[in-house]
């Protein structure tokens, strides 16, 4: 019985402390309502790219010259679903053809090659919900029937709804 | 009653500073990007040889004193210019004078004024192929050599030259 007691009393005296450390004496309450937005980026790592064909990118006995470039990438941030990229360019007479492909794509799905003008086409896939990047695969080709020339794109990449 | 429309009032504050910052949010993001890509294409002009190495070889050569075409070899000659009024030229280095080659034009694919026959005969540069222009072709090359002087140097080495150069 007398143990008892003595183990009663500590325990009984902590738990009165520990009441009274608890003890409340007023609250307040507010609301955090945190507010998603619909989020579209898209951004290119580089807002220049310079193309020039020269004599290094000829074969003698064919018309046909083409010089690649694969220097800059894509990237995006999309948070709502059923989303694509499309590409066009400003120059509504380019004298030489450049195309577009989406290499190695980290989300959705790279549509073939684009040969560029002002009509947006489709150059990325399903990049719903997702971040990402890819590399802006750029192929020019031009004729020596064509001579020589400068071509000035805007490329504008866009995302919309697939 | 105060209470419920301080409470609605508060609300009401809140939702019209939260629309606006939504909406100021959707004002900020933009869907679109640029970039601007130059494409320069340059003036180029290549010209190649199928046939580094040609060797005539005479049978003749120790055996006949008289002076009369030899032998003959073909190469093709290839090019590709985008420039405008463009030309081939011809140069032998280390021609001879105991011999003579003839150079003539077969087989000529693209459009060109040419002169389809000329003589090596010094150093001096000739006008082979005229008025390439923005264009790609090519032609066979025909070497033909007169000997002039059967007991003269048994080898003669003729290193030509084909130049595109401006009309």
């Amino acid at each position: 019985m007398k143990f008892h007691f003595l183990i009663l009393v500590p325990i009984i005296l902590l738990f009165c402390a520990q009441m009274q450390a608890q003890t409340v004496y007023a609250t307040r309450t507010h609301r955090v309502t945190v507010i998603v937005s619909t989020i579209t980026l898209v951004q290119v790592s580089s807002g220049v790219v310079n193309m020039t064909i020269s004599g290094a990118d000829a074969v003698a006995g064919q018309d046909l010259m083409t010089l690649t470039n694969q220097s800059t990438n894509l990237l995006w941030g999309i948070n709502s679903s059923l989303k694509k990229i499309t590409v066009n360019t400003s120059l509504a007479a380019p004298q030489f053809t450049l195309k577009l492909l989406a290499g190695s794509s980290t989300q959705g799905t790279a549509a073939p090659q684009v040969t560029l003008s002002t009509v947006p086409a489709d150059f990325l896939l399903n990049i719903g919900r997702s971040s990402g990047n890819c590399i802006l695969q750029y192929t020019a080709e031009a004729l020596a029937s064509q001579g020589t020339g400068t071509d000035p794109h805007t490329i504008t990449f866009t995302v919309q709804n697939q | 009653m105060k209470q419920i429309i301080s409470i609605l009032a508060r609300h009401t504050a809140s939702f019209i500073i939260l629309s606006i910052l939504n909406s100021a949010t959707l004002l900020s993001q933009y869907s679109a990007s640029n970039q601007v890509v130059t494409l320069e294409v340059l003036e180029l002009n290549k010209v190649i040889v199928s046939k580094q190495l040609l060797a005539l070889e005479s049978p003749l050569y120790y055996q006949s004193s008289s002076e009369g075409p030899v032998v003959s070899a073909q190469t093709r000659l290839v090019w590709t210019s985008n420039g405008e009024w463009r030309k081939i030229s011809v140069a032998s280095k280390q021609a001879s004078r105991s011999c003579i080659v003839h150079i003539s034009l077969q087989e000529m694919n693209g459009d060109t004024n040419t002169r389809h026959q000329l003589e090596l005969t010094d150093a001096s540069t000739h006008d082979f192929i005229q008025g390439l222009s923005k264009s790609a072709g090519s032609c066979g090359v025909r070497f033909s050599v007169i000997m002039r002087d059967p007991d003269g140097e048994p080898a003669h080495f003729h290193s030509v030259v084909y130049t595109v150069t401006s009309s």
